[in-house]
């Protein structure tokens, strides 16, 4: 079972955990008992339910037994086969952001994922105009090809809002009006970028709000937010940031509710706008 | 006292967040899960209770839609979207649904804009307002758009009234509040209540209302049983009647804990005839 280059567990194999742990609540028993059910120590169990390791099949079909959930046997071990399968992002490697965990597998496992968008048009909501312009200010020093990968990986990352199975996440993002009022690019990208956000927002599951200049709230003092919110109960939210070295991925409860009260903070400014009703003076001005 | 809340106090416990601690949520600040610790302190049932009363909430709106073929819903207080929300079971049964809901925290109406999402035929709508202010919800632009009030309606006041204490400043008590929505309504409209009181473990409540709750968020007023029916006035209570949540209509066992002492709740649906 591969880990994640840091030694962390991946997205899926916290999801599978996760899943097993919540079986295990819903029989009704404890860490020890289940451990005892599989002849192996209380901590193992709890290694494999919080980090989806030794997840051997054999040992995953008698703790679904010990549940009383064999049918589910094999909808789990599937998972299993498939989070031991490198991600589709690996063949980015040479252009995906410095970050200790699989991010990607962490964004495209999420059922919410909420964006504060203090400067620039977050990457799930480009267009590829937009992201090359972006691309091409923060690595000034790469050629056309190197380029081209990034935004490649930007719009394969986008296609988890297409998806149909499962469905796709429900997008929850809070715009400053700096970020859309910043141009990026030229006139023509900014116009595109502007009408790929109203379109976006028209798909139910798609919320888009525009946080006016004027407002202060506490999602000023940090940088961009993307929280990930998971199914399992028992799975916490997780939140990236973006700096300029990479994607730091935050879990620590406390930190992670910091970030949970400044995307708050920002969603519960009175005077904010959907993207749909927000306009803008260059939007009619031709550059 | 009617109070629309904008900005969030992140350092105050806020009743709709404590409560998705006590669901099990995820949407809640350190300020609201110390709170939220303190009350299952004082009430070591409040948890199975959240959770008795969800499912309550949900096998009472699965019948309003099913079994009554309401296809009209209004929810006042509706707190943090807990999945499935109540759109989201009516819709099961009927997909044409029209459900408005309404908070007095602008953020709760966020989280419900943002995350409630209800099928293509039917509407939700979600507005800012507050209980106490019976016109504010019932003429407002909003609710009007998506209901129909010559038609049924259920009016859903799911755990919210035990937040509203009679004002003694006013003389306006909660059953005059309840009786100015339930007259809005046409006849054959339903009203689901479900309210803490203190009639399964006097001691225990006893301890809670004489304490200082202020600092828990938690205030308003527990009722009796009495005062409680008194809530359904010239209405029809629907079979088993007022009855803890986990005793209406079960549709399997009684979640583990879940006594009558633990819940401490009243459960009901009446008709308007």
């Amino acid at each position: 079972m591969p880990v994640s280059r840091s030694g962390r567990p991946t997205a899926a194999q916290l999801l599978i955990g996760a899943r097993l742990r919540q079986l295990r609540t819903e029989a009704g028993l404890s860490t020890r008992q289940a451990a005892a059910e599989l002849g192996t120590s209380a901590s193992a169990l709890h290694r494999m339910e919080g980090h989806g390791v030794g997840l051997e099949p054999g040992r995953v079909r008698r703790l679904l037994s010990a549940y009383g959930r064999e049918g589910e046997a094999g909808a789990v071990l599937a998972d299993v086969e498939r989070a031991s399968r490198p991600g589709w992002w690996d063949a980015y490697r040479d252009v995906l952001p410095r970050s200790p965990a699989d991010l990607i597998g962490l964004e495209e496992h999420a059922y919410v994922i909420r964006l504060y968008a203090p400067a620039v048009v977050p990457d799930l909501l480009q267009t590829p105009a937009y992201a090359e312009a972006l691309q091409r200010v923060r690595h000034p020093e790469e050629d056309d090809r190197r380029i081209a990968r990034r935004v490649e990986l930007v719009v394969r990352r986008q296609a988890l809002l297409e998806r149909a199975d499962p469905a796709p996440p429900v997008v929850w993002a809070l715009l400053e009006e700096a970020a859309l009022r910043r141009r990026v690019g030229d006139a023509e990208v900014m116009r595109g970028q502007l009408a790929h956000l109203r379109l976006l927002a028209a798909r139910p599951g798609v919320t888009i709000r525009v946080v006016p200049m004027y407002t202060v709230h506490t999602a000023l003092l940090c940088g961009p937010v993307q929280l990930l919110r998971y199914r399992p109960a028992t799975l916490p939210d997780r939140v990236l940031l973006h700096t300029l070295d990479g994607i730091e991925v935050e879990d620590r409860r406390d930190v992670v509710a910091q970030y949970l009260i400044a995307l708050d903070s920002a969603a519960s400014v009175p005077d904010s706008v959907p993207i749909s009703a927000w306009r803008t003076d260059w939007e009619d001005a031709r550059a | 006292m009617p109070v629309l809340e904008e900005q969030i106090d992140a350092n105050r416990p806020d009743p709709a967040r404590v409560y998705d601690w006590f669901l099990g949520g995820k949407s809640f600040f350190p300020a609201d899960e110390a709170a939220g610790r303190q009350v299952q302190a004082m009430w070591p049932g409040v948890r199975v209770a959240a959770r008795a009363n969800r499912a309550f909430l949900h096998r009472a709106v699965r019948w309003l839609a099913a079994e009554a073929g309401i296809r009209q819903f209004v929810d006042i207080g509706t707190g943090v979207p807990t999945e499935p929300n109540l759109h989201q079971i009516a819709q099961a049964e009927a997909p044409d649904t029209r459900v408005v809901y309404t908070d007095n925290r602008l953020i709760v109406l966020r989280y419900a804009e943002a995350l409630m999402t209800g099928t293509p035929e039917g509407r939700t709508a979600y507005l800012h307002a507050d209980f106490c202010e019976p016109a504010s919800i019932l003429d407002s632009a909003e609710l009007r758009d998506v209901l129909d009030l010559s038609r049924p309606v259920a009016l859903c006041l799911n755990a919210l009234l035990h937040y509203i204490a009679d004002d003694p400043v006013t003389g306006v008590t909660a059953h005059d509040l309840v009786a100015r929505y339930v007259a809005a309504l046409p006849s054959g409209s339903y009203l689901l209540i479900t309210h803490v009181t203190p009639d399964f473990d006097a001691p225990t409540w006893e301890r809670i209302t004489s304490g200082d709750r202020g600092h828990t968020g938690q205030t308003g007023q527990i009722r009796t049983r009495e005062q409680i029916l008194s809530f359904f006035e010239g209405m029809e209570l629907v079979e088993p009647g007022l009855v803890p949540p986990q005793d209406w209509r079960p549709d399997g066992p009684v979640p583990a804990g879940a006594t009558h002492a633990a819940v401490s709740m009243w459960a009901g649906i009446a008709r308007r005839p």
